[in-house]
């Protein structure tokens, strides 16, 4: 009878053996990704197109700017190097602060961190300094309930003889009494590079019309949106963009939407160069 | 067997299974609208944010749940119907959003005729505790700019999107990804940085919504830092924050 029992047992403990063994290779299929579901793998990334067209409503949008007096030509210089500085801690960045720097306060703070980072360059132009807070929302009423002081963001971009250089970005959160929550810096150094001809501002308005935008955005612009104003520019391109090789310049004209939904402008460019 | 020697076997396999169990457990998701009928196509900027979501993600040991695409794409994916992205711990849509008369709308292949409104999702994204999804990233511009997208999460933790137009680019998921699992960045910063970053100057309103404060200031990618813990009496608030790139 002993005997039964403890081959019984035997058989009890292998069973049991075996169900973990197999869990075990069950997970491991899982782990390697042979999972039941996968329809699809993915390994290698296509490029890019370049130029490419915007679906929307662009033909039918209000033109509220006055067409600009387009130069014959743009000086588009080579970019030497590209400043990349990504600081910044995510425990410090998302925590609620007692206090954030006012709009008014915050450029200088953000000048005096910027010291760290090889001070404020000349070329830069402050976009403005919001600031932010953490919203707590209801849904039921549809409100805002409460709001805890978040971070002051400040922004600037590149200006290259007087003109944006879309791409370009300091952008920092600032603390209570102006300690650095996060920035991101993109700037670029430029060589001499070369003159090239554009095309006037009402051609490419005609491209813009028609959809011929540097860029795809992923909707629709809404009905009662108006091209606010229609500047020449640049755009940066290949800093972070793992598709092209070198960073580069390219002149845009830089049509400024502003939607029923958002007030401040969505640039949308045209591709300049003749 | 003699009971020391099966006491060790069982013991080296549950050591197997503590070691297989972090890496294998988790689970992501991706739905891709890239080709449209009537939308502008944005072929092959879907497919290369998938190869990136898929790359990152099962090099962490995550698994696939599922991977859907232009016209397979539809309701049942966002969990209309149970199911769907509550199968996984992270689901990434990529496609077109629009906003008409102050309603936002995930677009399908073949808008106007389909689309998702919030509506079809009140309280549908983490129907339980034991549901794996945490967190949705509606890649495409407007959705989260209607606030009422917060009342999809029941029990998963938060959305990450745009309240605004927004462009184009498949390195957003790659630069995110990388900042939750090569940085340790909780979720929101990683959301953050990779927005700043990759579209940088071009002025999109971005924003996540999570069901409590402690989510949004705490919750990482699981094996990269805290995940906070779930609501478990739902309170029908949600925590939002914003910013500009």
């Amino acid at each position: 009878m002993e005997d039964v029992i403890i081959m019984t047992m035997k058989k009890t403990n292998w069973i049991i053996a075996g169900i973990i063994l197999a869990c075990c290779l069950a997970i491991a299929l899982s782990a390697i990704g042979m999972t039941v579901n996968q329809k699809t793998s993915a390994e290698g990334i296509s490029p890019g197109p370049g130029i490419s067209t915007v679906q929307g409503q662009l033909d039918s949008l209000a033109l509220d700017a006055t067409m600009p007096n387009s130069p014959e030509s743009v000086r588009v210089p080579s970019v030497i190097s590209v400043d990349i500085v990504q600081k910044g801690d995510d425990r410090i960045s998302m925590a609620v602060a007692n206090s954030i720097p006012s709009s008014s306060d915050a450029p200088l703070l953000a000048e005096k961190v910027l010291e760290s980072y090889g001070g404020l360059p000349k070329d830069a132009r402050l976009i403005d300094a919001v600031p932010r807070y953490q919203y707590k929302y209801n849904l039921t009423t549809n409100a805002v309930e409460e709001e805890y002081p978040w971070q002051t963001q400040v922004r600037y971009i590149q200006v290259l003889d007087g003109r944006s250089v879309i791409g370009t970005t300091i952008n920092l959160g600032l603390k209570e009494n102006g300690e650095l929550g996060s920035l991101v810096k993109i700037w670029p150094a430029y060589g001499k590079g070369k003159v090239i001809k554009v095309v006037p501002a009402q051609r490419a308005y005609e491209k813009f019309k028609a959809y011929e935008t540097t860029e795809k955005i992923q909707g629709n612009i809404p009905g009662g949106s108006k091209i606010s104003n229609i500047t020449l520019g640049y755009q940066l391109y290949g800093t972070w963009n793992s598709e092209t090789k070198e960073p580069y310049l390219k002149p845009v004209w830089i049509f400024s939407v502003v939607t029923p939904a958002d007030p401040e402008p969505f640039p949308l460019m045209v591709d300049a160069a003749a | 067997m003699e009971r020391t020697t099966y006491a060790k076997v069982l013991s080296g396999l549950i050591i197997v299974c503590m070691l297989m169990l972090p890496v294998s457990a988790y689970q992501f998701s991706m739905t891709n609208v890239e080709n449209y009928d009537s939308l502008t196509n944005l072929y092959p900027y879907g497919t290369n944010s998938h190869a990136y979501v898929y790359n990152w993600l099962t090099g962490q040991g995550w698994s696939q749940a599922f991977y859907e695409t232009d016209a397979n794409v539809d309701d049942t994916d966002f969990a209309t119907s149970g199911g769907g992205l509550n199968n996984a711990d992270f689901h990434y849509h990529f496609g077109h959003g629009d906003y008409i008369s102050g309603t936002t709308y995930v677009q399908y292949k073949n808008w106007p005729t389909s689309y998702l409104v919030r509506t079809e999702v009140n309280k549908k994204w983490g129907t339980s505790l034991i549901s794996a999804n945490k967190w949705v990233v509606l890649d495409a511009c407007w959705v989260l700019y209607d606030l009422q997208w917060g009342s999809a999460l029941r029990f998963s933790h938060g959305i990450l999107g745009f309240a605004s137009l927004k462009n184009v680019n498949a390195n957003l998921p790659s630069s995110f990804l990388q900042n939750c699992i090569d940085n340790n960045y909780n979720i929101a910063y990683a959301w953050q940085r990779a927005t700043q970053t990759v579209l940088a100057g071009n002025n999109h309103l971005v924003r996540v919504i999570f069901d409590t404060q402690d989510q949004l200031s705490n919750d990482h990618l699981p094996g990269h830092g805290t995940v906070a813990a779930s609501e478990l009496i739902d309170d029908d608030t949600i925590y939002y924050a914003e910013w500009r790139t």
